[in-house]
């Protein structure tokens, strides 16, 4: 690929990338496995942009530690890969290793991140919804300081993030609670290929039971909107109630009629509709099947 | 039809190894491909990673226009940029030398090299730059205006015929690339009469070879002459064009296929990506390349042809095939090039495999400005095998009988002529069915309930094995041409003009001759597929390769060997037929005095004949009637293989999405020359059958413009899409093939498509009539049935376009 | 724009002037010379152009030169060491588990980095592992097969070892 003119700097440290960043402003993009961000820099360029600033190179960005009693830390610079293929993630926490896996290729998920994935703030993206649904909460660093941003408000808009790039500010760690005794958690994505493909949609559920009856619930829901977000009247309908089959169809109808995806290339809205009702059911099965005794 | 030059060959043959004496031949691991370490090594060289000194390289500037015509173009700014070496536009080839495939029907070329006035798909190239590196010359491209004025885009091909339709290329023409006909016996007698009839609507889409090389070339101009390494699977046709586009005589140009990365029929026709670099070349002293970009050879090259279907049919009620009359409508896209060979070939698969005496089949290509439509593997054969033999378990279904004995009882057996004169020599389609059936438990097929979610299905195809036609014209209609050279050094030198364009040719080459010759692999060294180099070869499509560079490689040793082998039977008192030849040495079986090394017998030879060497040269050619290709009437190809498939799916009834669980794949294709190989034809055919079937589209907006250029947007399967796939090679010996073998590459893509297709009908419960079926199409199906009842799926609009389509203009 | 950066490149040490818009395949075949990675797609949705990172398989077409510096970088060029084919070589040879080729070097990288991290792969999990690489000629049932054969025979070689 023949790419147009633009500098590359690799940053040493959070503090050097987040100076470059607000005297840079929009002239800057930063990436860390930049297997989205180099797609698109002829499209950057030509919008003016003339820098890429490289965090892979900051050192200490990929944790990836499990703490007892609190729950999944993942860095900046931490590979997908390392994260599907961790014995403790696939021990804790499996939906957050398959949503990682179903990331490309193992070859983008050697340089990919998770952060990087949400950052790109894909509606589609595959890392999003599991997030959203175990309530993970977002690390923003910058010289003003740390703040810590729930997953829910991590999206604000279509392919927008709650890190402000002329404030410097960078995302630099994801939280991930830990599921307790009695919840549980999945994700499925649906596309048309097994591996390499995006998303037509995808949802991850998360529950919480209290013996038979549903403590609480998360649903969340990728390509169903123009951001990831949760189908929080499926979830009113569920919580406190006496998990039975007809629910669970109810709560998935309710799910997808609370979306508002959009047609493509991949799919019709019309399909995604129904998949998102279809896979809505399949998650809350599996999350409560795979519940921690 | 008996081969004219069997006589003329027949000493040369005399002395061919019996097969019983095969060391090579037939033995799946007593060789491995001689290209194997350069691939696997990294060190092979394709033509991107051809690197001269000083080299440019040429950009193209593309129509974003489906149907336009160019008013203006304006390089001022595109010149401006340092590096930039030149441009080039469609007034500098010479008017009127367009671009097309067979020589003999040059009228019918109708690509300029680029284009001077009218643009007709989205990527047609109107323009191209040339600068010191692929990033200037990419940012030039994108400087050149070129001012437009819009017209009405053709993308529908029943609309295109219609007389108010704008015309493509030429006025007055119905907008018909070129039409065909096929008739034999008393198909309205036989409809009327007969017990069942019935009439069927299908509909194939458009999909892409995908080969994962994209295309592009190199040239380089010296000595009054072009080089030009280029991505082609004919160096010799590739030749023609070439000269022909750039208006120069052929002795002037010549091409170099270096290793191909996957043709699949994508690589036949000439494109502007070959022709500008050389126009360059000469411009600018420097050797320049042009590699495509992906999404330049989705828009740019050629696609398979998307087909519309009417099948009527009909039998009695006991199951006997007695009449098929049906309608192909091909979408052409914007140019012929090697897509005129599709209609013929839609009409003669259809009736295969089965006997069939009354026929009335017609077949059209219209133009429209879709992308150009050209040869792809399975050549028309997938298209019409997935109609067809969807068709053969509808009629099934409607008699009451068991699909796999509908088949059985209408197959083509050995030795059959069909109505229009296709000879079949040996055939094994029983067998392949039978294996394919047995192995998929077609017995107890009851145990996945219709509509169910599981289910299994059947099909059956055939193809031409070594498809005559010469493309050039060449004399008595020669096909294929080889010279082999003995060394007394211990080894041999074989010059081939096969085109090895991955499906391992030069390995076949290399083996027959060191099987002739009682050598190593290693001692026999190939050149290949170089204009200068090799003699004439017609190019890898219609499965001709095996068949028909095999026997000309075999007819080229032969005569070497009859020669090295006349001296020494002379020498010592008996017939060459009684000398062998086995592990480096030529010998009289149980003489110990007669049993010399390779190297004493060429160094004897040699020192009889002043010095002379062993050199030998062969040839072969498909001795059919000549205007088979334009009557249709005759036979088409030397020899016929035959295939079956058998599917097991799952599909997932909320979501439509289809898993292939099992898949078995009967092909009969003569003596394997190597079963490894064929297995490999095989599972790369079943791969291209499920992409066909289940993924592969290209999809356009009412503009024509293509939306899903790219593997992100185009998928095909991955290696965990794909099934374990069990392969049975139903082999006999082909009394015309090399070594008895027949082809294993293109027809083995024929059956895939449709086996799967009756698994997933099978396992909905529906009649899916139309390509591909992807999870949303196959939901929408099964919604629809759920609230309606309605259990028959696609190509609704076709009933009445195909009654709506003007009459056939009159044959000239 | 160049940039000097340093890494190594098949086990020698490399200095060299990179322009900073150029993509490591563009750098590897441009610059080093070095062809045997090939351009496929150039979005990372083939994998033609797989290349050892450190190790581990990743696309160079979605890689910048620049990301090199201070990294090892194995192409296939690099992998028969000592005139000796690597087994995962050796295997795709025998097991014709090659048509065409243009595929086949990436497929060979994910391979082997596949083989580092999980040295007795499931089918299952070899079909995962090279996922990422699209290849239109094989079905890849051979690849497969010569992954798994080449998988044994390292694992017999280090029992022996042992």
């Amino acid at each position: 690929m023949a790419l147009p003119e633009f500098d590359y700097i690799a940053a040493k440290s959070l503090e050097e990338a987040s100076q470059l960043m607000v005297s840079m402003g929009s002239e800057c993009v930063v990436m860390s496995g930049g297997t989205d961000v180099i797609l698109q820099i002829p499209k950057n360029v030509a919008k003016g942009m003339k820098t890429v600033i490289d965090l892979k190179t900051i050192p200490g960005l990929t944790r990836l530690d499990f703490v007892d009693g609190e729950g999944l830390y993942v860095g900046a610079n931490t590979k997908l890969f390392d994260i599907q293929s961790s014995p403790v993630v696939l021990d804790k926490m499996p939906a957050v290793a398959q949503a990682a896996h179903y990331v490309g290729s193992n070859q983008v998920r050697r340089k990919g991140t998770m952060v990087g994935s949400i950052c790109n703030a894909s509606p589609t993206g595959d890392c999003g919804a599991i997030l959203l649904a175990m309530n993970a909460k977002v690390k923003i660093q910058s010289s003003e300081g740390t703040r810590e941003v729930a997953m829910d408000d991590f999206w604000p808009g279509f392919k927008k993030i709650a890190a402000d790039k002329k404030k410097g500010e960078l995302v630099t760690e994801i939280f991930i609670p830990e599921l307790k005794s009695g919840e549980g958690s999945a994700y499925f994505k649906h596309a048309v290929r097994k591996a390499m493909d995006l998303a037509i949609i995808g949802v991850a559920a998360w529950v919480k039971m209290d013996g038979k009856k549903v403590a609480d619930c998360r649903i969340a829901v990728a390509g169903g909107d123009v951001t990831i977000v949760r189908g929080k009247k499926a979830e009113e309908m569920i919580i406190g109630r006496e998990l039975t089959d007809e629910l669970i169809e109810k709560v998935a109808e309710q799910a997808s009629a609370e979306m508002n995806p959009r047609s493509s290339l991949r799919a019709s809205a019309e399909y995604r509709y129904d998949m998102i009702r279809v896979y809505t059911k399949r998650a809350i099965n599996k999350a409560v099947e795979t519940m921690k005794a | 039809m008996a081969i004219m030059s069997k006589e003329y060959y027949a000493d040369i043959e005399s002395v061919y190894k019996k097969p019983e004496d095969y060391e090579l031949a037939g033995k799946g691991n007593a060789y491995i491909r001689i290209d194997a370490e350069a691939k696997v090594t990294g060190s092979a060289v394709y033509t991107d990673d051809v690197d001269l000194p000083g080299m440019y390289y040429c950009k193209l500037v593309h129509s974003p226009y489906a149907h336009a015509l160019i008013k203006s173009i304006d390089f001022s700014e595109a010149l401006k940029l340092p590096g930039v070496k030149g441009v080039l536009t469609g007034a500098d080839f010479p008017e009127g030398h367009n671009l097309g495939n067979p020589e003999a029907f040059k009228e019918l070329a109708d690509k300029e090299p680029l284009c001077r006035k009218k643009v007709r798909m989205v990527g047609d190239e109107v323009a191209a730059v040339c600068a010191t590196t692929e990033e200037i010359a990419t940012q030039a491209a994108a400087l050149v205006k070129v001012e437009y004025e819009v017209l009405e885009p053709v993308l529908d091909p029943f609309y295109s015929m219609q007389p108010d339709a704008p015309a493509i290329h030429y006025p007055g023409t119905s907008n018909l690339s070129i039409f065909t006909t096929m008739k034999a016996g008393d198909p309205d007698k036989v409809f009327a009469e007969a017990d069942y009839t019935d009439k069927h609507y299908y509909r194939t889409q458009q999909m892409v070879h995908a080969a994962i090389e994209p295309h592009g070339a190199v040239a380089k101009y010296e000595n009054n002459e072009w080089t030009v390494w280029t991505t082609t699977q004919g160096a010799y046709v590739s030749r023609y064009w070439i000269a022909w586009g750039l208006g120069v005589p052929e002795s002037q140009v010549r091409v170099i296929k270096p290793m191909l990365g996957g043709g699949f029929g994508g690589k036949l026709d000439v494109f502007a990506h070959e022709l500008c670099p050389c126009k360059f070349a000469q411009m600018t002293g420097h050797p320049v390349k042009c590699i495509l970009k992906r999404d330049e050879v989705f828009m740019c090259t050629r696609t398979r042809h998307p087909i519309s279907f009417e099948i009527e049919s009909a039998f009695t009620k006991e199951g006997k095939l007695l009449a098929k009359r049906c309608k192909h409508i091909l979408d052409g896209g914007a140019y012929g090039g090697s897509g005129i060979a599709a209609n013929t070939l839609s009409l003669i698969c259809a009736t295969f495999p089965y006997k069939v005496e009354n026929i009335d089949m017609t077949a059209r290509r219209p133009y429209t400005n879709h992308p150009a439509s050209g040869a792809m593997r399975g050549y028309s054969a997938c298209q019409v095998h997935f109609a067809h033999e969807i068709h053969m378990d509808e009629v099934a279904n409607a008699l009451g009988i068991d699909p796999l004995e509908l088949r059985r009882m209408n197959e083509i057996t050995p030795y059959y002529t069909g109505p229009t004169g296709l000879e079949f020599t040996s055939c094994k389609f029983d067998e392949c069915m039978v294996a394919v059936a047995d192995y998929i438990d077609w017995k107890h097929r009851d145990r996945y309930p219709i509509g169910s979610g599981q289910g299994v299905g059947l099909s059956g195809s055939g193809f031409m094995s070594g498809t005559g036609f010469p493309v050039l014209v060449t004399p008595h209609y020669c096909s294929s041409s080889t010279i082999v050279r003995l060394n007394r050094e211990g080894y041999a030198v074989v010059f081939s003009g096969a085109n090895d364009i991955g499906q391992g040719c030069d390995t076949v080459m290399t083996m027959i001759v060191a099987e002739e010759l009682g050598l190593r692999m290693d001692e026999v060294k190939l050149v290949q597929s170089d204009t200068t180099a090799t003699p004439w070869d017609a190019g890898s499509f219609g499965s001709r390769v095996t068949f028909l560079g095999g026997n000309a490689c075999r007819r080229a040793v032969g005569d070497a060997k009859f020669k090295l082998l006349s001296h020494w039977a002379e020498e010592w008192g008996c017939k060459p037929q009684d000398i062998t030849m086995k592990d480096h040495r030529v010998f009289i079986k149980g003489d110990p005095e007669k049993n010399i090394s390779y190297n004493e017998a060429c160094f004897g030879y040699e020192e009889k004949n002043f010095g002379r060497c062993v050199a030998g040269v062969g040839s072969f050619a498909h001795e059919g009637d000549k205007d088979i290709y334009v009557k249709n009437v005759g036979n088409y190809a030397t020899a016929y293989s035959f295939s079956a498939s058998a599917a097991k799916v799952t599909v997932d009834m909320e979501t439509g999405a289809v898993t292939l669980d099992d898949f078995a794949f009967g092909h009969d294709c003569g003596r394997p020359l190597n079963i490894r190989a064929v297995e490999g034809q095989i599972e790369g055919s079943v791969l291209l059958g499920f992409g066909f079937t289940c993924y592969e589209e290209c999809v356009y907006d009412k503009d024509g413009k293509h939306l899903n250029p790219s593997f992100r947007d185009y998928h095909f399967p991955t290696a965990l899409d794909m099934p374990k796939i069990k392969t049975f090679v139903c082999s006999e010996y082909d009394p015309e093939g090399p070594m008895g073998a027949k082809e294993a590459g293109e027809g083995s893509t024929a059956p895939v498509g449709s086996a799967i297709g009756n698994a997933i009908n099978y396992a909905t419960g529906l009649t899916l009539k139309e390509l591909p079926i992807t999870p949303e199409k196959l939901w929408r199906a099964l919604r629809e049935h759920e609230k309606t009842g309605k259990t028959v799926f696609g190509a609704e609009d076709l009933p009445e376009k195909f009654a709506n389509m003007p009459p056939l203009p009159a044959r000239d | 724009m160049k940039k000097i950066i340093h890494f190594t490149l098949n086990g020698e040490p490399v200095e060299a002037l990179a322009p900073v818009n150029m993509t490591m395949v563009d750098f590897l075949r441009k610059e080093m010379h070095l062809t045997g990675t090939k351009r496929g797609c150039e979005e990372g949705e083939c994998g033609a152009c797989t290349i050892l990172l450190d190790g581990r398989a990743v696309p160079s077409c979605i890689m910048l030169a620049m990301e090199a510096d201070g990294h090892e970088i194995t192409t296939i060029e690099g992998v028969k060491k000592n005139g000796v084919l690597h087994p995962v070589q050796q295997e795709f040879m025998d097991k014709w588990a090659l048509q065409c080729g243009f595929c086949t070097p990436g497929m060979i990288m994910s391979a082997l980095s596949l083989l580092n991290e999980n040295p007795n792969p499931t089918e299952e999990e070899i079909r995962d592992g090279i996922a990422g690489n699209l290849c239109r000629c094989t079905g890849y049932v051979k690849i497969v097969e010569a992954i798994d054969c080449a998988a044994k025979k390292l694992a017999k070689a280090k029992e022996a070892e042992a």
